[in-house]
């Protein structure tokens, strides 16, 4: 395991060095450029070139390259051109706020899908099979903005139980800290819920199926018993890999949710950096969410032995 | 069994769960009566005054910091950090008296040192104020205002002199800008390398706090001495009423309206036109209307091969009916103006309403004695500001109406802007920010392409027109001159102007003080909540 575990994390390292050329070139290739964005429209060319020539912007292209990924190795993502921030602690904000509404959301969706799944897979083509599959297909129809605006609307403005923006950290208090994740992880779990449920069920079917489950019922076992201790196990292996899955890409920032719900999370801070052109916060926050996609596929690969003996590391 | 048993235990402690939450909101929302709070559609870029800037960030700093002048209501320039101020009769000495009792945030008193501190600061090339080029001799020539600061002399204890290189009708009103704003700035406000650390300015209100991508947060400052006079723009008495404000980042429009709704926010300073008549309607909502001095505008490219020829260009305006587009782009929010004197600006005449009427017989004459063959002309427009993008439209199908090969060219902002700059279109929906002063504007349209690809008008004449406002400071010809400029717009058609928008603020129902104003500046001072 220990071999497996250094052979994984070196190979980060090429992967990453591809991501940083990937995210530094590709975005120069987007025409206008932070100068443009910095200057607005209230000023002159001339003022633009000054700019240009003060972010390096006419430096030869390899020469930015170099000169950003010698200062990514000793740790420095480089400022923010809009704001002037440092890089990696400006992403390290935004992501752990990211990481609090996915975590949570994912967990809840975990909690609920996980006993869905399998409850629609036991009771197949009864009532509650279909019950579950139509919400199923509801949730996934939905798309997450249009719920998010919905849950404001209704529990914000209607019935003024919840914030309807903003955010508080938990140093400011449990329960506001809460009351303002709410609405956002909600808006998350349904999408979330509904694919964990399908995965589960159809995996869950499969397991139902084989000799040892029979065997299991024949021996005279309880219902809930062969579930829970024979059946889950090896039905919930597949459902790790579509949640590792699903918590790289969210981790990555729920863009649409985040700037809905108006959090400061990375998702947010990666699309308008996009559209400012901030080269160094794009640059770093796709050499992070790259990091988070290995990071969290290689503990989803530790655990799968744990569910799944036959798989060997 | 045992599983549907836990499943209907975890339902029935998600919803006690959900019911304790509810008392929570009461305290929530920062909802003391002494906390202002107000939407930004974008988190602020710095509390550097005039070097890094948008709107926002102009909002915000406008709070914390002064100018020896600023602007009043009727667009005219008074004092603020100043007393008075006198000029000299060659009109190159502008003395200043600084107010006397006037405190920065820290407590110390300001002086006419701290203004030439300031102003010595602004003028360094390393600041990258982004004023800096309207107050210096410049390497090129269409890149000078006229004005050259020679000297900034503190001529006693709360006097300053400004000498200028020689007269110039629009120097009180760069002084009054507030975009690149030329604040008075404590020296603490910079570390000893010069590098800017935090803002300490006079304003009514003072930096609290800024949580990046959430809020900023500024409070009253309770040392601050207001000016005698009633408040009048950005000038008069400039007073706190509340104890905080908090700017908080909305950055979704529908979001924000919810806010609203809900009493999360108290003002929302610019409703989209498509939600104002819905917020109307609502009870404990507020809508106020203002004209503006931004324009909206079709910029053309006068060195296309198609767009050069003149007749082209009359083509064009014949087949636009502006009428019909605020109609639609703006609900009928805006006021028709085809000139760069805004329709709400005391210098604009009857003269700046005169335009070429809507008539698509004339424009497909006109395209017929201009041999046109249909060859393709490409607007070029964005998402991201919807009134461009609606008025792209519109012009589109004008255009076709009368034989016009016309597509859209749909860009995201920051590459429409980088072909602002370079000159790379042959139309363009785009609209300029308020600007109070008519030659300011024409000064930003008016100069020669090969060497500022982003002029919109190459003319001599108009040059020439322009250079000759700079000089004057008679109100009466120098709205003549503005008279004869739009004539000349009318002849050479380099641009043509759609509207002045009319911008939209919201306010739940127990906001008092606040109105909106053609400079689109928010101003939270005078502004209470009962």
């Amino acid at each position: 395991m220990l071999k497996f575990i250094i052979k994984r994390i070196l190979s980060i390292i090429p992967t990453l060095f591809i991501v940083a050329a990937i995210a530094f070139f590709l975005i120069r290739l987007v025409p206008g450029d932070p100068a443009v964005m910095l200057v607005g429209d209230l000023q002159d060319a001339e003022i633009l070139e000054e700019v240009r020539i003060r972010m390096g912007l006419y430096e030869p292209i390899y020469v930015q390259f170099l000169i950003w990924l010698g200062n990514i190795l000793q740790g420095d993502f480089g400022t923010s051109i809009m704001t002037g921030e440092a890089v990696l602690p400006a992403l390290m904000d935004r992501f752990l706020v990211t990481a609090q509404i996915v975590l949570l959301s994912v967990s809840v969706a975990m909690i609920i899908a996980i006993p869905l799944g399998m409850l629609a897979a036991w009771k197949q083509n009864s009532s509650t099979d279909f019950l579950i599959t139509s919400v199923i297909i509801l949730s996934l129809s939905l798309p997450s903005f249009w719920v998010g605006i919905m849950l404001i609307l209704y529990f914000g403005v209607t019935l003024e139980w919840l914030p309807t923006v903003g955010y508080a950290t938990l140093s400011e208090g449990f329960w506001l800290h809460m009351s303002y994740l709410v609405l956002p992880v909600s808006s998350l779990v349904l999408g979330e819920m509904a694919t964990i449920t399908r995965m589960m069920r159809s995996s869950t079917i499969e397991t139902l199926r084989l000799e040892y489950i029979t065997h299991a019922r024949a021996k005279g076992i309880k219902e809930s018993i062969v579930l829970r201790r024979h059946a889950f196990k090896n039905s919930f292996a597949p459902s790790l890999t579509v949640l590792g899955l699903i918590l790289g890409h969210l981790l990555g920032g729920a863009a649409v949710t985040e700037t809905v719900f108006s959090l400061p999370g990375l998702g947010r801070f990666m699309v308008e950096s996009i559209y400012a052109r901030d080269y160094p916060v794009v640059q770093g926050a796709m050499l992070l969410i790259a990091g988070i996609y290995v990071f969290v596929n290689l503990i989803i690969d530790l655990l799968y032995p744990i569910f799944d003996p036959r798989v060997k590391l | 069994m045992r599983f549907q048993h836990t499943i209907k235990h975890f339902i029935r402690c998600t919803y006690i769960l959900f019911f304790l939450l509810i008392p929570v909101n009461e305290t929530i929302a920062d909802k003391s009566v002494s906390t202002l709070r107000v939407a930004l559609n974008s988190d602020i870029l710095s509390t550097n005054p005039g070097v890094r800037r948008d709107s926002n960030t102009d909002v915000v700093l406008n709070h914390i910091f002064e100018s020896l002048v600023a602007y009043k209501d009727d667009i005219s320039v008074g004092p603020l950090v100043a007393k008075n101020f006198s000029i000299s009769d060659d009109r190159t000495i502008y003395t200043f008296q600084i107010r006397q009792g006037l405190k920065f945030h820290n407590g110390e008193p300001v002086t006419a040192a701290d203004v030439k501190w300031s102003w010595d600061r602004y003028l360094r090339p390393e600041t990258n104020w982004k004023c800096r080029r309207w107050f210096v001799q410049n390497e090129k020539e269409e890149d000078n205002q006229g004005v050259v600061i020679k000297s900034i002399t503190v001529s006693g204890k709360y006097e300053i002199e400004f000498l200028l290189d020689s007269p110039n009708a629009i120097f009180l009103e760069l002084l009054a800008n507030f975009q690149c704003l030329p604040a008075v700035v404590h020296k603490s406000s910079v570390d000893s390398q010069g590098n800017w650390v935090k803002p300490i300015g006079t304003g009514p209100y003072k930096f609290k706090k800024w949580k990046r991508g959430e809020y900023i947060e500024l409070e009253k400052f309770a040392d601050y001495l207001p000016r005698n006079e009633p408040m009048d723009g950005l000038t008069g008495a400039r007073i706190a009423l509340t104890e905080k404000i908090k700017f908080q980042i909305l950055t979704d429009a529908a979001a924000t309206r919810a806010a609203l709704l809900s009493g999360s926010i108290d003002i929302f300073p610019y409703v989209p036109m498509h939600m104002v008549e819905e917020l109307e309607s609502q009870e404990n909502i507020r809508i106020q209307q203002t004209d503006t001095l931004g324009w909206s505008e079709l910029l053309i490219q006068t060195l296309d091969p198609i767009l050069r020829d003149v007749n082209i260009r009359k083509a064009i305006a014949h087949a636009i009916n502006r009428e019909e587009i605020i109609g639609f782009t703006t609900y009928g929010q805006a006021s028709i103006n085809s000139s760069g004197v805004p329709a709400a600006h005391p210098s604009h005449t009857v003269i700046h309403d005169k335009w070429y009427e809507f008539s698509p017989d004339k424009s497909r004459a006109l395209l017929k004695k201009a041999g046109y063959r249909g060859q393709l002309i490409k607007i070029q427009t964005n998402r991201k500001h919807p009134g461009m993008y609606n008025n792209a439209l519109v012009v589109q199908a004008m255009l076709q109406a009368v034989g016009i090969n016309c597509q859209l060219e749909l860009l995201d902002w920051a590459s429409q802007l980088n072909n602002y700059y370079s000159g790379d279109f042959q139309l363009m929906t785009f609209s300029f920010s308020a600007i109070a002063n008519p030659t300011l504007r024409y000064s930003k349209l008016i100069g020669l392409k090969d060497r500022r690809p982003n002029s919109q008008w190459d003319s001599r004449k108009a040059d020439d027109l322009i250079r000759k406002v700079r000089m004057n400071d008679n109100p009466e010809q120098i709205n003549q001159i503005y008279e004869d400029i739009h004539q000349l717009m009318i002849e050479e058609i380099p641009i043509i102007g759609l509207y002045n928008a009319r911008i939209s603020s919201g306010t739940t129902k127990n906001i008092s003080g606040f109105s909106p104003w053609p400079l689109e500046l928010v101003r939270l001072w005078g502004v209470s909540v009962d």
